[in-house]
């Protein structure tokens, strides 16, 4: 892996990190449903590290309009069959 | 739904403007009719305040409930809110096409050498700000800027009457009716079908009962500005150069005899953008709330935005692929969400109020 890369994506982790940091500090105070607030929070927070790690690397998969478009011209295959 | 926030009728017909002009003014929908995307748009706009009126008549059928709990309430717990996760989904997709929309705008015309994510950064952190202070602060913002966009739209076409050629709207219908209607069904999904997003924040109005009124006259606001905007695009650059470039508007703007106003019209623009992404990402946030009963949506905005920034520059290989994909795969994969879906509740909404009637009546 090339330095420029590796940095990026260190640096990109230590701030998505803090993020997450950050939030669950606000959410400890919430009184009801705390465990929702986390697990949603982290459900997305993760998702754009990954998202944002994939891409630096170069090894993301094909993205959800390539997914979408192919699962409709599917949909319309069998809607034309 | 609890009434922490409101909004007045005057801040939702700005907003539903601001939203409605949003990327449109940017990119044009209805290209693929040529000559005739006058026309096209006319069509469109009757399809759009179709769409609109099932939208607030299915509000008013649900008074003071989002659009997530009218999914929970008559499809069923666990189908509604696997619908609504799909709505949220949408949401959070809209918003980061228009990300990209804008980010592409940026780098084109503006910064060459910036990479994209940095543009789609700067951006997401002003939508994140706004979002943070509330639904009341985007109506605010969206009516001091409608009027300036408003104004913009009318200066801009008056400066450019000089270079008018109304040759370029000739011939009208040369191929017939068919790209017309196409390109009409393009525009109905974008911009005006995306005013599903509004589901969302129609409970949070101060004067329920003029809801649909205000909504429908924005539409006919809009649909007169989008109306000039395409006239003077054609009229201007003429049918072919209009389809050829992604951003014809700004296009004309260079074109303006003896002024520079690109700067300040396209900073009216982006604002336009900023308010589309912002509703998207409140009706997102706010469809997390209802969906997993959480009491601080706000606390879910960050992560949110964090999660579009990517999903931004991941979403789309190029340019030219985003433009392809706005045009030809939006408007078919847009049909569930902003028509079916909404048509299906609309019926059974109607049927369960006439039983509720008559059963009282009983």
């Amino acid at each position: 892996m090339k330095a420029g890369v590796m940095i990026k994506v260190i640096t990109v982790t230590i701030v998505f990190l803090l993020l997450i940091t950050l939030n669950m500090i606000a959410l400890a105070k919430e009184k009801a449903q705390r465990l929702r607030h986390i697990l949603v929070s982290l459900f997305f927070s993760l998702s754009g590290l990954a998202i944002s790690i994939l891409l630096f690397l170069d090894i993301a998969p094909s993205s959800p309009a390539v997914w979408i478009e192919t699962i409709l011209s599917k949909l319309m295959q069998v809607i034309t069959w | 739904v609890v009434k922490d926030y409101q909004i007045s009728n005057r801040q939702l017909f700005s907003a539903i403007g601001c939203f409605l002009i949003g990327s449109t003014v940017i990119i044009t929908p209805a290209a693929a009719a040529k000559q005739n995307a006058w026309l096209a748009l006319l069509i469109g706009l009757a399809g759009g305040v179709v769409l609109i009126s099932i939208y607030t008549a299915i509000a008013r059928q649900n008074p003071m409930k989002t659009w997530v709990e009218i999914l929970k309430d008559h499809l069923g717990k666990i189908p509604g809110s696997i619908l609504a996760g799909l709505y949220i989904w949408y949401f959070i997709h809209l918003a980061t096409l228009v990300l990209r929309n804008f980010g592409e705008y940026f780098i084109v015309i503006n910064y060459n050498e910036t990479p994209l994510v940095f543009v789609n950064l700067l951006f997401i952190l002003v939508v994140a700000y706004i979002t943070t202070l509330g639904i009341e602060v985007i109506g605010r913002i969206s009516e001091v800027f409608l009027v300036i966009l408003a104004v913009n739209i009318i200066i801009v076409f008056f400066l450019l009457v000089g270079l008018f050629d109304a040759e370029n709207l000739k011939p009208v219908l040369e191929e017939g009716l068919q790209p017309v209607v196409s390109a009409s069904f393009s525009l109905i999904a974008f911009p005006f079908g995306e005013a599903v997003v509004f589901l969302m924040l129609f409970p949070f109005v101060n004067k329920q009962k003029k809801v649909c009124k205000t909504s429908i006259f924005s539409y006919l606001f809009v649909g007169f500005f989008l109306l000039l905007v395409i006239i003077r695009n054609l009229m201007v650059l003429g049918a072919d150069m209009a389809v050829r470039d992604v951003f014809p508007s700004h296009v004309v703007f260079r074109l303006i005899p003896g002024l520079d106003l690109d700067p300040i019209v396209d900073i009216n623009f982006i604002i336009a953008g900023v308010v589309k992404i912002s509703l998207c990402l409140t009706a997102a946030v706010m469809g997390l709330k209802y969906l997993f009963g959480l009491n601080n949506y706000k606390a879910m905005i960050i992560p949110v935005a964090s999660f579009i920034l990517p999903l931004s520059v991941w979403i789309y290989g190029s340019l030219p692929e985003m433009v392809q994909w706005a045009t030809d795969i939006w408007p078919v994969y847009s049909i569930p969400f902003q028509i079916i879906i909404p048509v299906i509740v609309l019926i059974i909404s109607s049927i369960k109020k006439r039983s509720r009637k008559q059963s009282f009546h009983s």
